[in-house]
């Protein structure tokens, strides 16, 4: 009982850190926190599941995975982008109203019932393996590879470290920041693609799913400390743990008030994150 | 008649809440309190627990105008203590936090649909009386913000608004400013609560989701920050648009009326904010 509820806990935990990735990738190229960045994981899921129907699995979730990043790019471009020189709060109310825009389009197409989209996952549990731990792990670790050797190695994730630290001097090197803008939001998309696709897999889905796993990975954004990347996955990975533990032993409701109640502990005694260097005046 | 009554007397209590919202919470401190619903619901929730759960008669319920208040008041004193640390948009997620943590224990302590049958009050029975009560407290409000408005203290405020730096230099305490403010405005909400609870006799989570929030926020965008007349406006704008949808999808089913009034109302919310960032009658840019 214990070692499957850390096994899961572990895999929980690398779909919260890529959720969180992508989070903390937004907060740092936009100064934002973007509420409705967990929506991305409702579009993949609701695609996989209209997709699933017509395809085999992998199309599938390719394809949904192609749509997710599409959406993404396209909310910076149409949405956000205009909203930019409006401020930080008014970008993120934008980005709240966009969240209840997308969740309530969704409910009026597809109702608010819960989709279940395990059919896939009993087919292959049969022969003995999980879907989820059979390709999800591998396949997060692989992206988290590749995120950091393209944030540290490639010259287009240098700009992007560059556009991070110091805005106003990448503008002074003619660094073209909107491209890169949209790149960092299709590779926060494709992150919060994968981790969508896995967990409408194993809890199906419905229009509000992203609600609580945006609680959870803020949560371990600002515990870990925004602009420390890993910090970030290592905090999601054990907030991960205690949350199935916690919902497994006290009851799900309890989950999410733990995490809020850390969150708060967490803003009040020490603002920058656990893992985070000085940013913000305390 | 009684359609009449019932929208006079939701249009009565949101306007007490939008004026809380927008006059007091937005309107001086400057923060952009989106969970600031969660005074609304612990007045209800409250309410509810009195009278369902510790069966309150229906004098002794008139403690709830005590109790709620007090409650949410020490709830705001804590949210206002943490302005001192954090600002803009970690207070936002501070205060949005707040609201699911009291939803969250409004489902563990009322279950899933809320509390329902709530007691009126001894001489509140009936829904006129409700809603002279409801006025009453209206109109204080109003009078009390308009006289805010005139005392010097809004002056501080304002200070405090553009620069926290130079309001401290001028000697202002502004963490004593910004707590005097948020447990006030909780205050006013949470009597708006008690009697949005005691009018519908009942506590329907629906009412004070977050979804529910953001709406109530885009209502006070909309209606002009720190606009009295903009507040009432909006919140007559909010009991229509409401009433349309619910009967216009009466028969077809429960999910439309909601869901299509929080699209309108978050598609209203980004128009809002690029079209129109001073609202209706406001002076102040978002």
């Amino acid at each position: 009982m214990f070692l499957e509820l850390l096994k899961y806990g572990f895999v929980f935990g690398i779909l919260l850190s890529l959720i969180s990735l992508g989070f903390s990738l937004i907060y740092n190229i936009l100064k934002i926190v973007d509420f409705s960045h967990t929506d991305r994981l409702t579009i993949a899921g609701y695609s996989f599941y209209i997709l699933s129907f017509h395809l085999n699995i992998f199309y599938s979730i390719l394809i949904s995975l192609c749509i997710t990043v599409i959406f993404t790019i396209f909310t910076e471009r149409f949405v956000y982008s205009s909203m930019r020189e409006k401020g930080t709060s008014a970008l993120m109310l934008t980005s709240f109203g966009f969240s209840i825009v997308i969740q309530s389009i969704l409910a009026i197409l597809f109702t608010s019932e819960i989709k279940p989209t395990n059919i896939i996952e009993h087919a292959i549990s049969n022969t003995g393996f999980y879907l989820r731990e059979l390709i999800l792990i591998p396949v997060s670790l692989l992206f988290l590879g590749l995120l950091t050797l393209f944030l540290k190695k490639s010259k287009t994730g240098i700009s992007i470290r560059a556009i991070i630290s110091n805005n106003e001097r990448a503008l002074f090197y003619k660094l073209p920041i909107k491209r890169y803008i949209s790149i960092m939001f299709g590779i926060s998309g494709l992150l919060a693609g994968i981790a969508g696709i896995s967990l409408s897999i194993s809890n199906g889905i419905f229009p509000t799913m992203g609600f609580k796993y945006m609680i959870f990975s803020f949560a371990a954004c600002i515990i870990g400390g925004l602009r420390n990347l890993t910090g970030v996955v290592i905090i999601s990975i054990l907030l991960g743990v205690l949350i199935i533990f916690s919902e497994a032993y006290i009851s799900s409701l309890a989950s999410e008030g733990m995490a809020l109640g850390i969150l708060l502990l967490v803003l009040i005694l020490k603002p920058n994150g656990i893992f985070g260097e000085k940013l913000r005046e305390i | 008649m009684e359609l009449i009554l019932s929208l006079v007397t939701k249009f009565i209590i949101y306007s007490i809440f939008l004026i809380s919202l927008n006059n007091l919470m937005i309107g001086k401190s400057g923060y952009w309190a989106i969970g600031h619903i969660c005074f609304f619901y612990i007045g209800a929730v409250v309410t509810g627990i009195l009278s369902v759960i510790y069966h309150f008669s229906a004098s002794l319920i008139y403690l709830t105008f005590f109790i709620a208040p007090l409650i949410s008041s020490v709830i705001a004193f804590l949210l206002s203590v943490s302005t001192s640390r954090l600002k803009g948009d970690f207070f936002m997620f501070i205060s949005i936090s707040i609201a699911i943590l009291c939803n969250v224990a409004a489902e563990y302590i009322a279950g899933p649909s809320g509390f329902s049958g709530i007691n009126r009050p001894a001489g509140l029975t009936s829904d006129i009386s409700i809603l002279s009560v409801s006025i009453v407290f209206f109109i204080l409000t109003i009078i009390y913000v308009k006289n805010f408005n005139r005392h010097p203290l809004n002056r501080i405020y304002s200070l405090t608004r553009t620069s926290e730096k130079s309001a401290m230099s001028f000697g202002i305490n502004v963490l004593r400013n910004n707590v005097k403010i948020f447990i006030l405005s909780s205050i006013i909400a949470s009597i708006s609560g008690i009697l949005f609870a005691f009018y519908s006799t009942g506590t329907d989570p629906q009412r004070f989701s977050l979804n529910e929030a953001v709406i109530l926020f885009a209502l006070s965008i909309i209606g002009g920050i720190d606009s009295i007349k903009g507040s009432i406006i909006a919140a007559i704008f909010y009991v229509l648009v409401i009433y349309l949808l619910d009967s216009l999808f009466s028969g077809v089913s429960d999910i439309y009326a909601t869901k299509i009034a929080s699209l309108v109302f978050g598609l209203i919310l980004i128009l809002a904010i690029k079209y129109k960032p001073n609202g209706l009658f406001g002076k102040r840019k978002i």
